[in-house]
């Protein structure tokens, strides 16, 4: 359920109310821009609208040269310039740049070995393919897809709470590139892989879920940060726009963008797609507890282990602080709403829209179990009220002819008996009920349509249970009611029902103005569902509660107690009769066996402690991540169009638009009568091989991984405010091959990486031609520095620290123990020694190594890394606690590997630079550790050699020639 | 090594012309350049750069106080707070919701005097800083626009209330550049992390060079900066082979910025690690000093250690200098009771009067800008007549600023006569930025970063330079 203030409900909901724009610089801009761009004509199309061509690969010179058909487009421009293409880089340059580009680490001794002594021309295409093959690639490539979708393992929020399981879909990324998945596919799985997964197979269901962790990352932000869901929305379209169609969707937010064909009304088109989807909740500072999250199952599969996780804790009388919901996500028992659970007594938070005097009180905890088993609050309207209201959209969105509906509710005792009513009612759109549930002070009648029918009367005080099943094939209502002095007898009662399609809204309401008060009114244990309810009962059902371990510490301590008083009793007149022999020996085996069944209970009693605890422990990790695995995803919300926010002000909306997707990339509006959100129209939109940018933008990231910079120097932005590509046919003819080759993300590696292009010499021998300083020639490889992750990964690598195994989840706190704030935020920092794109990154805290090595922005989409070097960089290598523990480990490594100081310099050579040193180096090195080990304060003592040497790694480590790649 | 010279004026020049290398341990410098070759052009983003036009500022001392400051305790007298305490009012917004609110005024916990010969009034929350009146220019009429601490905090720093954008710190960094290259452009002290985090000090999408180097009071008080071999001798070595490395690998590969680049790095790196621990050894400022600064000596803890380092700070050239006094805890956020205050100010207040006379006596007030300033102020009124606390309050509050190019002992801007509203001359954020970067002698209209298709400033699209603040 997701609150949207512009959206058609808005007359309905008028009381749902984001606070006002936070942005009124950025609106001013936007504002400012729109008014500059009124009255500007038509451009002509810009380039990147035109549709793909497949142009011809142009005629060189130098026939000789090309080995693909990228490197006649690239020679051609060279020629046309005058300028030579550089010599071939040598092999070791050659496998040190493949390796690091396909996976991020260095070559190890034996690829090196393996490489140059295979003269084949096909070694390259060997080493090329164990690399495309390994692990490894996935880690390195998925990277750069998580740098585009500002990946982060917290939610960005004021308190910028975990979100513990965020790291699946880090990993979904990942395997994604290491299987080669199709990028189309990658596309829809990631926009609407919850709808896809529900076509099938059952197999694919987990993954699909998991790729739409790619919405549910968007920044959340606040302190609350339902109210500021605007924003999110507005973060999903501008990441989208950017990491898949390399545009800024974001200036049409406000207006007609200035310089792109993108129209208000398209953007609002789009943001209706997104507000009719749901968005896993992580928590906030305002509702700490996590909500909404999407089951790697399918929900049929789960009923059974949501009911037995509840029925779990109601045996054991446990309190669950923050029972994650991700089922039917009604918070119908309103135990979010605890304070205990984070909620706020008397506030009402989402789900749940309000206002009026209500609040959350143990006082309105209903005792019928059939919905729910577990329970301690529920919702209190006092007598005497006026006006209230409380709603919610039903969400997901129901399917199916059939709707259950629950309700357990109780007029106060003290009520004094008045003519007003509250109102329980569902209907398909606001103000429009479907179905009634009247409640006065002493009757309860059912109203469908014009009809109006008293199913009973009823007991002050008493509780009632009410079940409809509103049948949309046979046109019928039905109305169940039963009352907890006699939960077996219900009374029934059925009505025409007319509706056209599921109900959408929720509504409980009383009062108008100018009537009588209202009587009291305690509700509880609101479903709504498509799938038949348990008959009204007060108890669990015996066969859920059953096989569970009853709680019998009480009994036995009690037991225990008692037999612990029998033996002081015993003890007490410790004189037995001193003739009676007999009576002695009995007394002692009375006494034997009253202390063995004291033993024997209290081994019982530890045993079973220790039982519950780790019960308790089991349940408490269910409680951090539900009875099921659970993806930070999203799923279908209510289908609705959003209105126009009026300079991009919620509070100000203008007319109701179509959901759709932009006319100038072939969308249009959404073909009337489409089921759900439109997310998985929208995908087969972008997925269009019509679509001229998908493909283009796509392409021209893999040109800019492989080359250092892109075709498109502007990957983000292929808009008219970027760079026009500095080879526009060779975009096209790169994206139609990868279009051609079923969007095969390896395949175009491979077109690319056997180029020449690829596999010249880097810019700058000391001696050689002055080549043109212009790097857009491409008239030599683009030397570069290694990235943050590249570095520490490298130096885990060659000290023989990498833990190569994939990571998985964050030790984040129990979520049972979250309470964090503004005040005090979540702020972590958790170490390992596995690959860097398994460290936990917050999004508005910086993890301090990838700052300051120039790591992504978690906060926005990060196109390309920046490469700053400043001192703190220096004095992380000379001084870090990371280097030096590093360093110290890979000298142990060679003091292990190798007897003589020469083989281990040789070693440490090939392990970080990929060569063996040469004469002068190798006698530096020698006279280096002399010196070092000479040096150290107290020679002889600990380990002289390996400190000397664990220096002389830091050395190599720390040059030029470790941290750049020719 | 040698410590450092005692601060001189006239060694500013100098410092200034360093920009290129580090004039410590001259002879171990000359040996690693013994082969020098003249280097190529390097791009350095922190080559000190001219202003748009000449002013008397060289630097900024930015002074944050976390958690917001109550200005009717403060800074703005209202004596009708005094005169109608528990009067009901009416508002239509209270912690940030709308509506119809009953609501009653709160008598301060602190008299107002007028002091010094400008007159101005302050409160005895500051005794201290109110005996600087004559130096300061009061800002009454502050306005912030969001009534929450961590947007609240953002925005006074980045002038963005949602969205991180890069500090006011980072941009002064990237318009002038830095004058000391042993040091970062844009030093922070802060002994807790502040509401909103680091990104209160981040650069974001400008260079990273220009981010603020996080200095936290204790033992390593910058990330990496002690030394961890046993001598300083070793080290020498390590960095003499690395060296030699990297001069090799360049020979190999013809003119590469970026390379010779960062073989200088480790240069300043070395020269970091002797300046920096010099620069927090106290031990050769006088008696006199630590007195001014109440500052305890050997003590490191306290606002007054970090005023006393922002001196040493701006006499080496560190560009913008921010001190936050608390973090986003245990600060002046006085909900349930302002008599809270009074601790806190009792830790700033002396400190900062210290730094501005020690400023002044030094000459440097002349060149010095500095601004003390917090989030928001708090509201006149509460929800009960004897409420003790005070809530957030965004509509008007209190800053000052001293120094060079400010209007001395005055006051700007007027808030009604409740201190609710601003009744004259409003200061909303954007304009504050602008003018303090108009008395940097930077435009806030021409300071600007070309990112994701535009161009960005600090003031977004909004800004007026306040000129009544400008001497």
């Amino acid at each position: 359920m997701h609150l949207q203030p512009a959206s058609s409900d808005r007359k309905a909901l008028a009381f749902i109310r984001s606070p006002s724009p936070i942005l009124p610089g950025l609106l001013a801009i936007w504002l400012f821009l729109g008014l500059a761009g009124l009255g500007s004509t038509p451009p002509e199309l810009h380039w990147a609208f035109q549709p793909i061509g497949n142009p011809m690969p142009p005629e060189v010179r130098n026939g000789a040269w090309p080995r693909t058909s990228i490197d006649r487009f690239i020679l051609a421009r060279i020629e046309s310039e005058g300028q030579l293409p550089a010599p071939a880089a040598d092999r070791r340059a050659l496998l040190r740049r493949v390796c690091f580009d396909l996976t991020g680490l260095p070559p190890t001794p034996g690829q090196v070995e393996t490489f140059l002594a295979d003269p084949s021309p096909q070694a390259f295409d060997r080493i090329m393919e164990s690399l495309l093959d390994s692990p490894a690639y996935g880690e390195r490539w998925g990277r750069h897809w998580l740098d585009v979708v500002r990946y982060a393992d917290t939610a960005g929020d004021t308190a910028d709470y975990p979100i513990p399981v965020a790291w699946r879909y880090r990993n979904y990324v990942i395997d994604a590139f290491n299987h080669d998945k199709p990028y189309d596919e990658f596309l829809r799985e990631q926009i609407a892989g919850d709808i896809l997964a529900k076509q099938g197979p059952r197999t694919q269901y987990a993954e699909r879920v998991t790729a739409t962790g790619y919405l549910a990352i968007s920044r959340r932000f606040g302190f609350d940060s339902e109210n500021y869901h605007h924003l999110t929305i507005q973060d999903t379209i501008d990441t989208l726009g950017q990491s898949v169609l390399g545009l800024s969707l974001g200036c049409a937010r406000c207006h007609n963008h200035k310089y792109d064909p993108v129209s208000a009304e398209e953007y609002y088109g789009l943001y209706g797609i997104f507000a009719s989807t749901r968005y896993a909740f992580p928590g906030s500072e305002q509702k700490a507890r996590v909500r909404a999250l999407a089951p790697l199952d399918p929900n049929p599969e789960l009923k059974s282990r949501w009911t037995n996780l509840e029925a779990r804790f109601a045996a054991l009388k446990l309190t669950p602080g923050a029972v994650l919901r991700s089922l039917e996500d009604l918070d119908g028992d309103f135990e979010i709403q605890h304070v205990a659970s984070g909620g706020s007594n008397g506030v009402l938070v989402p789900p749940w829209i309000y206002n009026g005097p209500i609040s959350v009180t143990t006082q309105a905890q209903s005792p019928f179990k059939n919905l729910h088993l577990f329970g301690i609050v529920g919702v209190s309207v006092p007598s005497g009220t006026h006006t209230y209201r409380m709603a919610q959209r039903i969400a997901p969105a129901l399917t199916g002819h059939t709707t259950r509906v629950n309700l357990d509710f109780r007029v106060s005792t003290n009520t004094p008996s008045t003519r007003a009513h509250h109102r329980f009612w569902l209907g398909a759109i606001p103000e429009s009920p479907t179905v009634e549930i009247l409640i006065s002070s002493d009757s309860v009648w059912m109203k469908s349509g014009e009809q109006t029918q008293r199913i009973r009367s009823l007991g002050p005080g008493l509780w009632h249970n009410l079940q409809l099943t509103m049948d949309q094939t046979n046109g019928t209502v039905w109305a169940k009611l039963a009352s907890a002095d006699a939960p077996a007898r219900e009374c029934r009662l059925s009505l025409p029902l007319r509706l056209e399609s599921p109900p959408g809204i929720l509504v409980l309401e009383g009062g108008d103005p100018g009537s009588e008060t209202l009587p009291g009114l305690d509700i509880d244990n609101i479903g709504v569902q498509p799938s038949p309810l348990t008959p009204a009962t007060l108890s669990a059902p015996p066969a859920l509660v059953a096989g569970m371990p009853q709680t019998q510490i009480p009994e036995l301590k009690h037991t225990l107690k008692q037999l612990e008083a029998l033996r002081s009793e015993s003890h007490a007149p410790a004189q037995p009769p001193p003739d009676s022999g007999a009576t002695r020996t009995e007394a002692a085996a009375a006494a034997d066996s009253l202390e063995s069944r004291i033993s024997a209970l209290k081994a019982d009693i530890e045993r079973i402690s220790a039982q519950e605890d780790l019960l308790k422990q089991d349940l408490n990790a269910q409680l951090a991540t539900g009875p099921v695995d659970l993806a930070y995803g999203v799923t279908e919300g209510t289908p609705h169009s959003a209105r126009l926010q009026v300079r991009g002000e919620p509070d100000n909306p203008g007319p109701e638009v179509p959901r759709g997707f932009l006319k100038v990339l072939g969308g249009g509006p959404l073909p009337a009568g489409t089921a759900g959100s439109g997310r998985l129209e929208l995908t087969q939109w972008i997925t269009s091989p019509q679509n001229p940018l998908t493909a283009r933008v796509m392409v021209n990231r893999i040109w800019q991984h492989h080359f250092g910079r892109g075709l498109v120097k502007t990957p983000n932005d292929f808009g008219k405010r970027g760079d026009p590509p500095t080879h526009p046919d060779l975009l096209d003819h790169l994206a139609t091959r990868f279009i051609q080759s079923g969007w095969s993300i390896k395949s175009l590696h491979r077109l690319i990486l056997r180029s020449a292009t690829y596999q010249m010499a880097s810019s700058g021998e000391p001696d050689g031609p002055v080549r043109s300083p212009n790097p857009d020639l491409y008239a030599s490889f683009e030397r570069r520095r290694l990235t943050a992750e590249e570095l520490r990964d490298s130096i885990l690598r060659v000290s023989g620290g990498l833990d190569e195994t994939p990571g998985r989840g964050h030790p984040f706190p129990p979520a049972t123990s979250w309470s964090y704030s503004q005040h005090v935020p979540f702020s972590a920092v958790y170490d390992h020694s596995k690959r860097s794109v398994y460290l936990m990154t917050q999004r508005i805290q910086r993890h301090p190594f990838l700052a300051l090595f120039d790591g992504a922005d978690p906060n926005t989409s990060t196109p390309d890394r920046r490469t700053t070097t400043v001192p703190t960089q220096a004095l992380f290598f000379l001084n870090s606690p990371f280097v030096h523990a590093q360093t110290q480990r890979f000298a142990n490594r060679l003091m292990e590997g190798c007897t003589t100081p020469d083989r281990r310099i040789e070693l440490a050579y090939h392990l970080t630079l990929a060569r063996p040193p040469s004469e002068p180096e190798r006698t530096e090195a020698i006279a280096f550790l002399r010196a070092y080990q000479s040096g150290l304060p107290r020679p002889g003592a600990g380990q002289p050699e390996a400190t000397a040497l664990a220096a002389f790694t830091r050395v190599l480590i720390g040059s030029n020639e470790f941290l750049s790649i020719d | 090594m040698k410590s450092h010279p005692a601060y001189d004026p006239s060694r500013r020049g100098f410092l200034r012309s360093m920009a290129a290398g580090s004039i410590l341990s001259p002879a171990f410098l000359q040996q690693l350049f013994a082969s020098d070759t003249p280097r190529s052009p390097v791009i350095d983003p922190l080559a000190p750069k001219a202003p748009h036009f000449p002013a008397k500022a060289k630097r900024v001392i930015f002074l944050f106080m976390s958690g917001g400051v109550s200005h009717v305790d403060s800074w703005d007298p209202k004596p009708k707070l005094f005169s109608q305490a528990g009067k009901e009012i009416r508002v239509d917004e209270y912690q940030g919701r709308k509506g119809d609110f009953k609501m009653f005024l709160n008598r301060p916990n602190w008299e107002f005097q007028p002091h010094g010969q400008s007159g101005t009034e302050v409160s005895s929350l500051f005794p201290h800083m109110a005996e600087c009146a004559d130096d300061l220019c009061v800002i009454r009429s502050m306005q912030s626009n969001h009534t929450n601490h961590y947007e609240a905090t953002l925005g006074i720093h980045t002038g963005s209330f949602t969205f991180a954008r890069p500090s006011i710190g980072s941009w002064v960094s990237y318009g002038l550049g830095s004058e000391n290259h042993n040091l970062p452009s844009f030093i922070v002290i802060a002994p807790a992390t502040p509401y909103a985090g680091n990104q209160v000090w981040a650069s974001d999408f400008l260079p990273g060079a220009h981010q603020g180097t996080l200095v936290v009071p204790g033992a390593e008080p910058v990330a990496n900066i002690r030394r961890r071999t046993d001598t300083s001798h070793l080290q020498e070595l390590e960095l003499r082979a690395i060296r030699k490395m990297n001069r090799r690998h360049l020979a190999n590969r013809a003119h590469d910025p970026l390379l010779d680049a960062r073989l200088r790095s480790f240069e300043t790196a070395f020269g970091m690690q002797a300046e920096v621990p010099e620069l927090f050894d106290l031990s050769h400022e006088t008696d006199a000093t630590h007195r001014l600064y109440g500052l305890e000596r050997g003590s490191t803890k306290g606002f007054a250690w970090q005023c006393l380092v922002a001196r040493r700070l701006a006499e080496r050239g560190v560009r913008f200098i921010e001190l936050i006094d608390s973090g986003s805890s245990n600060n002046w956020d006085s909900h349930s009771d302002m008599s809270a205050h009074g601790p806190l100010a009792r830790n700033v207040d002396r400190a900062v009067s210290g730094l501005l006379r020690d400023l002044k006596s030094r000459g440097m007030l002349e060149d010095t800008l500095v601004v003390w300033t917090t989030e928001f102020g708090r509201t006149p009124f509460n929800s009960t007549a004897d409420h003790k606390g005070r809530e957030h309050h965004h509509w008007v509050f209190s800053s000052w600023l001293a120094g060079a190019g400010v209007r001395p002992g005055t006051v700007y801007g007027e808030s009604d006569p409740y201190g609710i509203q601003v009744a004259r001359d409003p200061v909303p954020m954007h304009d504050f930025h602008a003018t303090l970067l108009h008395l940097m002698g930077m435009d806030h209209e021409r300071l600007t970063y070309h990112h994701t298709g535009r161009d960005y400033r600090l003031t977004d699209v909004a800004g007026n330079v306040v000129r009544g603040i400008l001497a």
